[in-house]
């Protein structure tokens, strides 16, 4: 029998479901206020979902992280504002729509969309994490070392325009992971004498710091309230969809095929996503004069992109415990403070947990269908909230989150500490999520890194030669040098050097 | 909150400069060649690096960038005064909480922020009394988090 099958009992049980539907709601209801995040959403759920096993837990976390990815359509087709950054790429385009009326037909096929780009990325995901993970058995610390390198060098190029600034931040999080006792002789580093530092920066609350509290400092400096949403019906949202869906066919499995590509690559996610798979629709389109003026085409291909990259960024978090965004980052920290390593190992050591994961990725976007039409059906009463009431009573959520998880107020100074950070760098221009994959990977980074340099007594050609160690540094150096290469060819050329993005 | 590149790039140096020199306190392990201190000096060092790198992108637009903007986009300073607010509610749950209890603390902290936000203090009140309610059945209750009674001790037990 397939393991699949045997984690369907894992999974279809009334707590598990339960549990799906609570987080759906939560999802959903996140997705949909502007500000809030599917990240924040993971990151706000990770204290509840603490106390839960580990099945339930995860299940809730990709359930509210695949509605919440949706919804974010909802305030980006009725106000204009994408209530994620996943929606953001296609927000202006979805908005044109309703204000030609349109508005059940964006909603409806975004919602489609969602779904079957989601199942895609699951399919993948429960076709290649297996197939890579027996791969990754023969890996030794060489191989994890660059792929740890490559990984967060991926994360410092696709997370923002500046590699210097994703450098900055990556170095950041990789900094704060050398505080506590190191790895090699237990000597405490840069503790501050403060005891509850011996164990290092307590990963949960400082992303709740970095997630929630953050996007809280930005919102109250410049929130001004979103419009009201225009009064249009909103629940003939499959009419002509199928028509669409017909005509666009070659959008959903482009736009499923790049979101699942960019999920996979450590640090972009589905906003990412979306907007790469938004380009290329436009690029490829026999009618591109009509994007930005309401044409559905590019939806279809970023709407099922955002959806995709969702289960997509879970290949390399299962397989080799590096996240393909910051959402898995989260779910990975969660797994390693619960003393399970993710790896390839959890697949021979736990696969119910691996096989409740797809299962619970099938539920989840097939349930996005009937649950996302009574999120648009209800999205005007739920956009009606003011904003400023939602922000202190997720600054409370937060407090009591970053409390819980060692009943310590210790946890609640790490959130305040790394949310100013994350604010800061925000508001100049730092990405968060190479911050944050550091902070993850930082401690497996150096681990990997001090038992190879002794392996090899500090001979740093060892760390090529076994074959794939060599291909993966190889490729790892190519790309820490490639643009200083390029910049010396234009230079060389003489080709002035276009101005740098702040 | 918007620096310069410069001033950025500086306090990089200068948290660089400091964590190097801690990490050169660290000691060996006798007969290893490699201990805790090799990776601290590898960030350490690399982010000296990048911290030089963003001084010389800020020195370029000198000019035009200013030092430090304390404004939003659109200058508007008042906004700055929530950021502050909400640090400072922070800060009070930190040092209070401990004494004054879970409920009185969050309640204050989330009606003065609901005051500041929206104004109508009656229904902030109120709004504000259900959130601390059901946040403190969810977490206390349910999920069997010891939030602190504080002042309130002496009615509970």
């Amino acid at each position: 029998m397939h393991p699949i099958i045997e984690a369907l009992p894992l999974v279809l049980n009334f707590e598990v479901l339960g549990t799906m539907l609570a987080a759906a709601a939560f999802g959903l209801l996140v997705g949909c206020i502007p500000g809030l995040t599917a990240t924040m959403a993971t990151a706000l759920l990770v204290p509840i979902t603490f106390f839960m096993d580990p099945v339930p837990a995860i299940a809730a976390m990709v359930t509210a992280t695949a509605m919440a990815i949706f919804a974010g359509d909802l305030p980006g087709a009725l106000l204009r504002v994408p209530g994620t950054p996943a929606s953001a790429a296609y927000a202006a385009e979805a908005y044109a729509m309703t204000q030609k009326g349109q508005g059940e037909q964006a909603l409806g096929t975004s919602l489609v969309c969602s779904a079957i780009g989601g199942l895609f990325g699951t399919v993948v995901l429960v076709i290649f994490a297996p197939m890579l993970a027996e791969v990754a058995l023969q890996f030794t610390q060489f191989e994890y070392f660059w792929l740890a390198c490559l990984g967060l060098t991926c994360a410092v190029f696709v997370s923002t325009a500046s590699p210097l600034r994703g450098a900055v931040a990556l170095l950041i999080g990789l900094f704060l992971a050398t505080v506590g006792l190191d790895v090699t002789a237990g000597h405490p580093r840069y503790t501050l004498g403060i005891p509850d530092l011996l164990g290092g920066v307590a990963f949960i609350p400082a992303m709740i710091g970095m997630f929630a509290v953050a996007e809280i400092l930005r919102n109250v400096m410049s929130d001004g309230d979103v419009p009201a949403p225009p009064l249009q019906s909103l629940l003939n949202v499959f009419r002509g969809v199928g028509a669409i869906l017909r005509r666009y066919w070659r959008g959903i499995a482009r736009g499923s095929v790049i979101g699942t590509g960019v999920g996979i690559l450590p640090g972009a996610g589905g906003d990412i996503g979306a907007w790469v798979s938004y380009a290329v629709s436009k690029r490829f389109s026999r009618e591109p004069e009509k994007f930005g003026t309401g044409h559905v085409e590019g939806i279809v291909d970023a709407g099922s992109a955002n959806n995709a990259a969702l289960s997509g960024a879970w290949v390399p978090a299962l397989v080799f415990g590096i996240p393909g965004d910051s959402i898995t980052a989260i779910v990975i920290g969660v797994l390693y403070v619960k003393g399970m390593n993710p790896g390839p190992m959890i697949f021979i050591n736990s696969p119910e947990l691996i096989y409740g994961v797809f299962v619970a990725f099938f539920i989840a976007n097939l349930a996005l269908i009937p649950l996302g039409f009574v999120a648009i059906a209800l999205a005007r009463h739920i956009l009606r909230i003011p904003r400023a009431v939602i922000w202190p009573i997720v600054l409370l959520l937060s407090i009591v989150g970053a409390y819980a998880i060692n009943n310590s107020l210790f946890g609640v100074v790490i959130m305040l500490a790394m949310g100013i950070l994350a604010f800061i760098m925000e508001e100049n221009g730092f990405p968060v999520a190479p911050t944050i994959l550091g902070l993850v990977l930082g401690p497996m980074l150096e681990g990997n890194f001090m038992t190879a340099m002794i392996k090899s007594d500090g001979n740093m050609l060892a760390f090529f030669e076994r074959p794939i160690a060599a291909v993966l540094g190889i490729l790892t150096l190519a790309v820490w040098f490639l643009p200083v290469l390029m910049m010396g060819w234009r230079h060389w050329r003489g080709a002035p050097s276009g101005p740098r993005p702040a | 909150m918007r620096f310069n590149d410069a001033v950025l790039g500086a306090a990089l140096i200068a948290f660089a400069i400091v964590a190097f020199l801690e990490a050169r306190t660290f000691p060996q392990v006798p007969g290893q060649n490699y201990g805790a201190a090799l990776f601290p000096l590898i960030i350490a060092g690399a982010l000296g690096f990048s911290g030089m790198l963003l001084v010389v992108s800020g020195a370029r637009r000198w000019r035009v960038v200013p030092l430090a903007d304390f404004g939003d986009a659109n200058g508007r300073a008042g906004r700055f005064f929530n950021v502050a607010l909400v640090i400072a509610a922070l800060l009070f749950y930190i040092l209070a909480s401990e004494q004054l209890g879970f409920i009185p603390t969050a309640f204050i902290i989330v009606a003065v922020l609901l005051l500041r936000l929206r104004g109508r203090p009656v229904s902030s009140l109120a709004i504000a009394a259900a959130t601390v309610f059901v946040i403190h059945l969810v977490f206390s209750r349910w999920l069997l988090v010891p939030l602190p009674w504080g002042v309130l001790e002496p009615l509970v037990y």
